[in-house]
């Protein structure tokens, strides 16, 4: 499938995704308003998701909300493959003796019967690398990059929030694939860049 | 000379493009002013089917007008009513004339429920303007997924008799 490889480029395939999708809304949107304007009816397939005699507003509303959805859709698909990035490289990296660093990774791991039950945060992977930024000799602008760190912290939150069955309210600005995506490669240029400056394995970017 | 041709026909195909974009060629201005002349007629009628309950007493039946925006069309202003029995108020109001499977719709609505009343033409015609001159009032349930029922004055009476809850009393 189109998003199943852990890498790099699935951040652009996904975005190239949901701008296609983007792109087939927007027509479906004026093909149902052009329906509207002769007095047509709906095809089947959307009766159920319209009201009867949907007015333009009714017909806008819900495909504004049709766009939100494959927005979160769309972010939930980035977190997922960045999260599974960051997971994939730890777990290569992690080793008992090659470094300090790599033998801190493979503390953390230590204890989980599975790699996915590892944190990413509260003592884990993403922490890991936050003390590593601590310790180079000579890194600028140490905060910056601890704060790119933290900040995949937060829109990990969308998928607590999708996954309790959205019990509390989360803006939709929330979800902007493309600020997501900006996040992510700030995320991932800054983990590359400390992997570079600490002198360790590289991390692909 | 040879530039200048090139670039009036492609501005003129530019043009024509954008102009086939916008989809179908309505004139809206004759739309809106059918459509409040058709609710004006609906609201008229209503008025007639109520008057000898009204002449009784028994309800009353207040015209107004109201202003609604749409895309397309823009701000005009059209009749709307309620009819007031008891303490019980039914509001009719006119809500678009672009709609999906029809040229406008009414809410009807009292604190028993919603029934929407729309402006359809029949099936089998073909062009715009045929349907808007074959065009009737629907009764449509906004919930469930029934036929368009027309309306008629004893199916106007039987919608206030819901709305109003009287058909559950027995």
């Amino acid at each position: 499938m189109l998003f199943n490889a852990i890498s790099p480029q699935t951040v652009g395939k996904i975005l190239g995704w949901h701008a296609n999708c983007t792109v087939a809304l927007a027509k479906e949107k004026a093909y149902v308003k052009s329906l509207a304007e002769l007095a047509e009816q709906l095809p089947q397939r959307l009766e159920t998701q319209l009201p009867r005699a949907a007015t333009i507003a009714d017909i806008d509303a819900y495909f504004d909300s049709c766009r939100a959805e494959l927005d979160l859709a769309a972010t939930l698909f980035l977190i997922a493959n960045t999260e599974a990035r960051i997971r994939k490289d730890a777990a290569a990296r992690k080793h008992p003796h090659a470094n300090a660093f790599a033998s801190r990774l493979q503390l953390v791991f230590k204890g989980y019967s599975e790699e996915w039950q590892v944190p990413l945060y509260q003592g884990g992977i993403l922490e890991e690398w936050i003390a590593f930024a601590r310790q180079i000799p000579g890194l600028i602008a140490v905060d910056r990059h601890v704060t790119r760190i933290g900040a995949f912290k937060n829109i990990l939150q969308l998928r607590h929030w999708v996954a309790h069955g959205r019990h509390w309210s989360m803006p939709s600005s929330a979800f902007v694939p493309e600020a997501i995506a900006t996040l992510i490669g700030d995320l991932t240029d800054t983990l590359a860049y400390l992997a570079a400056s600490g002198g360790v394995q590289p991390f692909p970017n | 000379m040879a530039n200048e041709d090139e670039t009036k026909n492609r501005f003129l195909q530019k043009i024509k493009e954008m102009q086939e974009k916008q989809g179908p060629n309505v004139d809206w201005a004759a739309r809106r002013d059918w459509w409040i002349g058709k609710v004006d007629a609906l609201i008229a009628d209503i008025q007639a089917w109520m008057k000898p309950y009204v002449d009784q007493g028994l309800m009353q039946i207040q015209p107004d007008r109201i202003s609604i925006a749409e895309q397309y069309i823009g701000s005009y202003s059209i009749s709307c009513a309620a009819i007031t029995v008891g303490g019980a108020t039914i509001t009719i109001r006119p809500v678009a004339t672009v709609v999906v499977g029809g040229f406008g719709r009414i809410d009807m609505e009292s604190d028993r429920g919603r029934v929407l009343l729309v402006l359809s033409g029949s099936d089998g015609q073909q062009s715009l303007e045929d349907k808007m001159a074959g065009a009737h009032w629907y009764v449509v349930e906004p919930d469930k997924k029934t036929r368009y029922a027309p309306l008629t004055e004893s199916a106007f009476i039987q919608l206030v008799s819901d709305l109003l809850g009287l058909s559950d009393e027995r």
